[in-house]
């Protein structure tokens, strides 16, 4: 019964308490590139995931087999032939995304996400919990992109396109807010800027939290020293 | 199985080969006396999630 | 010829700038730039693997994957040379050189997982450039990082030291500093007509 809140733990722990992009802070290059559209960011985040699955499944696989003496080399090799399949897969079905994303596709094989999940958890874990901790984080960096994606798109031009990188989805381009669109938030500049802002909103609601506990912790303090005293007293 | 396709085969295997070894022979011979300014960075290496540091495996020992 | 090579260097240093623009190399740029001396051995380092590794690369691309057919087995190769030439450097460095050793080898790691090096690689293949082209976008795009990343480094350094509101310690201001310095790169558009 205890291997069921363990599972639903690796499972959460990558969307909100470990969120690769917010709280580890790794994956930074793409998620700064690829945000300029909501369907880029989608697109990005489900390549991204599909890599992390793959190879996190397979890693925890071969586990026992690779020698310590070689891990990071074959652990390389093996993210690497999922980019290129992923590569090849996008190129093929969905090419406006593989002309938007670009180059980042195949700079998924350096994420420091892929080769540290590879290496901290898929090799001393079992195929399922490597399984749950790939989907966990692939979620989660999925929702980070989104968050980036929508504030850049919504700030920048006003509203949200659609169909234009899916071309299986309609054209519906929903910009309400046209006329008080800031074009900064489509630039590299408004990138930094709204990564930035998150991040020291999260720490904000992190101090706010952490200072709370001091708080509780040194009333619980004062009251066992008054415990204390009156006992002596007595 | 075309000349050009053999040759290919061939090059990214040696490449393959290569990596390994040139892998090993780096994990294998020694930092020259400069253990002492490695501790210098040990809180950096908590941030940097990059596994293939050798660096990282001397902290952890 | 020898002009058109030089506004490529620009062009990749400042106008299309690895970090700024690009978004290469963003790891490192927030991670190694709180020391100025630190920024400059990072960026000495990343100017000799990136253009060793373009050198390596684009022969490779154009003489054995493409006759062969297999040009899609280009990510593959190109983190093989360059997470090999690491290991050579690193082991070449130690055996030969310890002070250059003491001050770049630390840094030598992180550059295997540094989007700029693998970027520039593929870039120069995806948008088939020739060899001198390539050499031009690999020798810009390392120099404006290293220009960058001091840059960033001498700026960080004096926000140590200055009153930041307690949320905004650290990454933050870092990275609404990064936009500012982007906003200010964007005045060189205009450079190169």
């Amino acid at each position: 019964m205890e291997n069921k809140p363990r599972k639903l733990y690796e499972l959460t722990k990558g969307i909100i308490k470990e969120n690769p992009l917010f709280v580890l802070l790794l994956g930074t290059c793409p998620s700064l590139a690829t945000t300029t559209s909501l369907e880029g960011a989608i697109g990005m985040g489900f390549l991204f995931a599909f890599v992390l699955i793959g190879s996190n499944v397979v890693i925890s696989l071969l586990r026992k087999i690779i020698p310590s003496q070689i891990k990071i080399p074959c652990y390389i090799v093996i993210i690497a032939t999922f980019v290129t399949i992923v590569k090849m897969l996008s190129e093929a079905f969905l090419p406006e995304l593989y002309s938007t994303l670009g180059v980042f596709i195949s700079l998924i094989v350096v994420n420091c996400i892929v080769l540290g999940r590879a290496e901290a958890f898929a090799s001393k874990n079992s195929v399922g919990a490597s399984l749950l901790d790939g989907i966990g984080m692939g979620i989660g960096y999925t929702l980070a992109l989104v968050i980036m994606a929508f504030v850049r798109e919504v700030l920048g031009t006003g509203g949200l396109t659609f169909g234009e990188i899916f071309t299986f989805l309609p054209y519906v381009s929903f910009t309400p807010l046209e006329k008080f669109a800031m074009s900064i938030f489509t630039m590299p500049a408004g990138a930094f800027l709204v990564l930035g802002v998150i991040l020291a909103i999260l720490a904000y609601h992190a101090n706010k939290k952490a200072n709370l506990e001091r708080v509780k912790a040194k009333i619980e303090k004062e009251k066992l020293a008054k415990l204390a005293s009156e006992a002596k007293e007595a | 199985m075309t000349k050009e396709l053999i040759i290919a085969i061939v090059a990214i295997g040696l490449l393959i080969a290569v990596f390994f070894v040139s892998y090993i022979l780096n994990k294998k011979t020694p930092i020259p006396k400069e253990c002492e300014e490695l501790k210098i960075d040990a809180s950096k290496c908590a941030a940097c999630q990059n596994m293939a540091c050798t660096l990282r495996k001397k902290e952890e020992k | 010829m020898v002009v058109a090579f030089i506004l490529a260097i620009i062009n990749a240093m400042l106008i299309q700038n690895v970090v700024l623009y690009r978004f290469y190399g963003i790891c490192p740029f927030l991670g190694v730039s709180k020391k100025s001396n630190e920024a400059l051995s990072m960026g000495l380092a990343v100017i000799f693997v990136i253009v060793i590794a373009s050198a390596i690369c684009w022969p490779i691309y154009h003489y054995i994957l493409v006759p062969a057919n297999i040009a899609f087995m280009d990510t593959i190769t190109y983190i093989l040379v360059i997470a090999s030439l690491v290991q050579l450097i690193e082991m070449f460095l130690k055996k030969y050189s310890p002070s250059l050793y003491a001050s770049l080898g630390v840094y030598l790691p992180l550059i295997t997982t540094n989007c700029a090096v693998l970027g520039v690689a593929q870039g120069n293949t995806d948008t088939n450039l020739t060899f001198g082209m390539s050499m031009a976008n690999a020798i810009g795009t390392s120099v404006g990082f290293l220009i960058i990343i001091f840059a960033f480094s001498c700026i960080r350094v004096r926000l140590e030291a200055s009153n930041v509101p307690k949320c905004l310690k650290g990454i933050p201001i870092a990275l609404i500093t990064a936009a500012l310095m982007s906003l200010a790169f964007v005045g060189f558009t205009g450079l190169i007509k």
